[in-house]
């Protein structure tokens, strides 16, 4: 919780833009691997491949032209997605996982103008997809799941 | 060795008069001929009816891209096994929705509140649970299933202008509510 926490604060605090056209590739293998990637500005993309058990991947991207890359192999891994509006203009949004296992979870948040694919392969798993518009900008969003196992559930909640 | 000289001289000569007519055959365009066969009377009728399922399901997916294309939000949920949940909520103008499913005790679910949404169910399986829910004018839903054993929910529509498609095979029941002015229903249960 206070990790959460430092992270909205470190977004919030920091003066638009932060970074810009910047590229973060993260790479762990083994058990329990906790993996944080914040970008903020604009052409923001970030790759993270995570093998193993009990990973977890936490991206926050704030700006225009964000990717957010994951993959993920192994069990109990979780992926969080946040990707953020852009108050002052159309935010276009790029995020993929695919997870392999089981018991895997991922939660994405995006807004307007977005690309989403994620796919899952095992049983278990869950897939909660968040996305909330501006309603005074443009709409083009496309959300694709693809979950192959038992026992899986995917969520899609677009406003 | 007079004998070996002659296969040689033989040989060498077939190769370039091989290499000749390969290079010379090169740029010379190729018409096929069909042999003309007359068909009987099931041949025909077997090759009338594959040409217009064809044409049918590339018409429907053209349609069907076209829609993707078009719509503000798109939502699509693949799931390929049992015990499954899919469930998509959309609100706003022209949203598509879109859930197939292939396996057995699955649970597939579809919310829009707005107007002009699509909203897309395809089953394949028995005892998968699905029910739909749209609120608005110029809805429309469209089903599509393979197998019995559906408990289908209640395919709820309120507005004007709604549409609702069901295709498929086996006894279903189902039931549909439908509020509103100008609402179509077609069912085919072959």
């Amino acid at each position: 919780m206070f990790k959460i926490s430092f992270i909205f604060i470190f977004i919030f605090t920091c003066n638009y833009p932060c970074f810009s056209q910047s590229t973060k590739t993260v790479t762990t293998s083994g058990t329990g691997h906790e993996d944080l990637i914040i970008q903020k500005g604009d052409q923001q993309s970030a790759d993270l491949n995570q093998e193993g058990e009990r990973q977890r991947a936490f991206i926050f991207q704030a700006g225009f032209g964000q990717a957010a890359n994951v993959n993920q192999s192994g069990s109990s891994n979780l992926a969080f997605i946040y990707q953020m509006l852009n108050v002052k203009r159309d935010s276009t949004q790029i995020a993929r996982l695919t997870q392999s296992g089981f018991n895997n979870f991922l939660y994405v948040n995006q807004s307007e103008l977005n690309r989403a694919s994620f796919s899952q392969n095992g049983t278990g798993n869950t897939i909660f997809y968040y996305q909330n518009s501006d309603s005074s900008k443009t709409k083009s969003s496309k959300t694709t799941i693809t979950q192959k196992g038992d026992g899986n559930r995917a969520t899609v909640i677009q406003n | 060795m007079k004998t070996l000289i002659h296969i040689l001289l033989i040989t060498f000569i077939t190769g370039i008069v091989s290499v000749t007519a390969q290079t010379a055959d090169r740029d010379v365009n190729v018409f096929p001929e069909q042999v003309s066969i007359e068909h009987n009377e099931a041949v025909e009728r077997f090759s009338r009816d594959l040409t217009l399922i064809l044409t049918k399901q590339l018409t429907g997916a053209e349609a069907l891209n076209d829609a993707v294309n078009s719509a503000d939000q798109v939502a699509i949920i693949n799931q390929f096994g049992d015990n499954n949940v899919a469930e998509i909520f959309q609100s706003g103008f022209g949203n598509f929705a879109r859930i197939d499913i292939e396996g057995n005790r699955n649970n597939a679910g579809i919310e829009q509140r707005g107007d002009e949404n699509q909203a897309f169910l395809g089953i394949i399986g028995n005892d998968n649970v699905i029910s739909l829910l749209q609120d608005g004018n110029n809805n429309i839903f469209n089903r599509t299933f393979t197998e019995s054993g559906f408990n289908a929910g209640p395919f709820v529509q309120t507005g004007n202008n709604l549409n609702i498609q069901v295709t498929g095979s086996g006894g279903i029941p189902m039931i549909i509510e439908q509020t509103g002015q100008g609402a179509g229903i077609i069912i085919r249960n072959n």
